[in-house]
């Protein structure tokens, strides 16, 4: 299965999404921000990264932003719990970006792990 | 600056010292006494211009301020409710992650005659309707306008250039000249942004990974007679030949490969259009770029123009 690089700043929401994916056998590595997730990924190869989108201490969108830039990025979902309080739709944006797929919160266990698996999918065989 | 032309002239008089200084000069020509004084007589006047013009700076640092203040307020006043169910729904939403993701995750791990599986449906199916009624919320706070609502144009322009120069590749020049007087779109804002992002999409994807830019201008301007935003979206990218030119609006129409485009941008931003009244166009060479014309009527109210007039526009433009 996938090592998946899980970012997300809400203790519960990590802990609910690390539980969901270690059922399906992916391994996870968990960050609680943006920062704390780019600096892993410096020395880290994951297969897929999951991503928040509205955090403290750099968001998603500057993670998508600085991941993009990279030639061997790992694919992206993003996952937003709704707009923050301005007129720009961040699960949009982050799709403009560049992530993979985007997801609303609360999602499903069965609709996040059809997406992992889908998304993996697509990805060409290195 | 008076102060101190008294605290030489007081005693000058007072004292006699003219005599005197007189006779000192007289005695010393040398000294160049009198060009010294006339100096010394000169400086106040750099001083006072200066002083004036840091005054001047002050005050009008103080009017923007105030005007800035205003903004807000009248913002705060109009997004009040939305923002707070905004915030909320966000909340409300992280919230019910655990309830909505465990229990489903439970729900397949227990087996089918389990009598506690109709439970940890209800639960699961609880969750589920909230997270329906959140979404109502949230959607009625975005789409304020449909309801009649005021949408502050200006800000929220403002903060589309923000998240399109954010996504921006590096190579890619993103050149937005927004009017910071534009009527308000007779448009729900979330599908005005949705034609844009689109038409914005389709450019970044003409210029594919190579150099070039895209220009984002919205000025106020009238269709036979009717107030409305005229867009525009152009880029240097590849163009579009003259056969797909007739064929890009259509639905399921794509030139990208399978599992990347839809083919169904355009079309919706084209349905978007014609819902409201609105109108889009094309020009391009294949070989230099495209531009995309939109118009969406519009309509200005009364109150908003001194609010319109705000620095917001102006410095995203810049
Ligand atoms: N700015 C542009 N420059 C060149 N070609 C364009 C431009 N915009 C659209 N096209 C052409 O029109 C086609 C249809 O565009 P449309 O937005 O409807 O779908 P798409 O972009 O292919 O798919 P999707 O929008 O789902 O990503 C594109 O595939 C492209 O060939
Ligand atoms: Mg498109």
């Amino acid at each position: 299965m996938a090592h998946i690089l899980l970012i997300e700043d809400d203790a519960a929401v990590r802990d609910t999404f690390e539980i969901i994916l270690g059922a399906d056998g992916h391994q996870v590595t968990m960050a609680a921000d943006g920062l704390q997730g780019l600096s892993l990924l410096r020395t880290l190869k994951v297969d897929l990264v999951l991503t928040d989108i509205i955090m403290p201490n750099c968001d998603g969108v500057e993670v998508i932003r600085a991941l993009r830039k990279r030639a061997d990025a790992p694919p992206i979902i993003a996952i937003s719990g709704g707009a923050r309080t301005s007129a720009v739709n961040y699960l949009e944006v982050a799709k403009l970006l560049g992530a993979q797929q985007i997801l609303s919160k609360p999602v499903g266990a069965m609709e996040l792990l059809r997406t992992i698996s889908d998304v993996l999918a697509a990805q060409p065989v290195k | 600056m008076l102060v101190l032309l008294l605290l030489v002239w007081v005693p000058m008089s007072e004292l006699d010292l003219y005599e005197w200084f007189y006779e000192v000069s007289r005695a010393h020509e040398d000294w160049d006494l009198d060009e010294t004084v006339i100096l010394l007589l000169l400086l106040p006047l750099p001083l006072t211009w200066y002083t004036w013009r840091r005054m001047r700076e002050a005050q009008k640092q103080t009017e923007r301020l105030l005007e800035l203040e205003r903004q807000l307020s009248h913002a705060r006043k109009m997004d009040g409710l939305g923002t707070l169910a905004a915030g909320m729904a966000h909340q409300v939403n992280n919230q019910l992650q655990p309830v909505i993701g465990l229990s489903e995750l439970i729900v397949v791990q227990t087996a089918e005659e389990d009598p506690r599986l109709r439970q940890l449906e209800m639960i699961r199916d609880a969750a589920m309707r909230a997270r329906g009624s959140l979404d109502t919320v949230l959607r009625i706070s975005r789409r304020r306008n449909e309801f009649g609502g005021e949408v502050d144009v200006t800000q929220n322009m403002a903060d589309l250039v923000d998240m399109l120069s954010l996504s921006c590749p590096s190579d890619v020049t993103f050149l937005p000249i927004i009017s910071d007087a534009l009527p308000e779109p007779k448009m729900a804002w979330d599908d005005l942004e949705s034609v844009i992002m689109n038409l914005f999409s389709n450019a970044l994807a003409a210029i594919g990974g190579a150099q070039g830019s895209v220009t984002f201008t919205a000025t106020p301007g009238q269709m036979s007679g009717v107030d409305g935003l005229f867009l525009s979206l152009s880029d240097t990218g590849v163009g579009i030949t003259p056969d797909m030119l007739s064929r890009i609006f259509e639905p399921y129409f794509t030139s990208k490969p399978v599992g990347e485009g839809t083919g169904l941008g355009l079309w919706q931003v084209q349905e978007l259009l014609r819902n409201v009244g609105g109108q889009i166009s094309v020009d391009s060479q294949p070989g230099s770029g495209a531009q995309f014309k939109v118009w969406v009527p519009g309509i200005f109210r009364a109150e908003d123009n001194h609010w319109t007039k705000g620095s917001v526009a102006r410095e995203a433009a810049g």
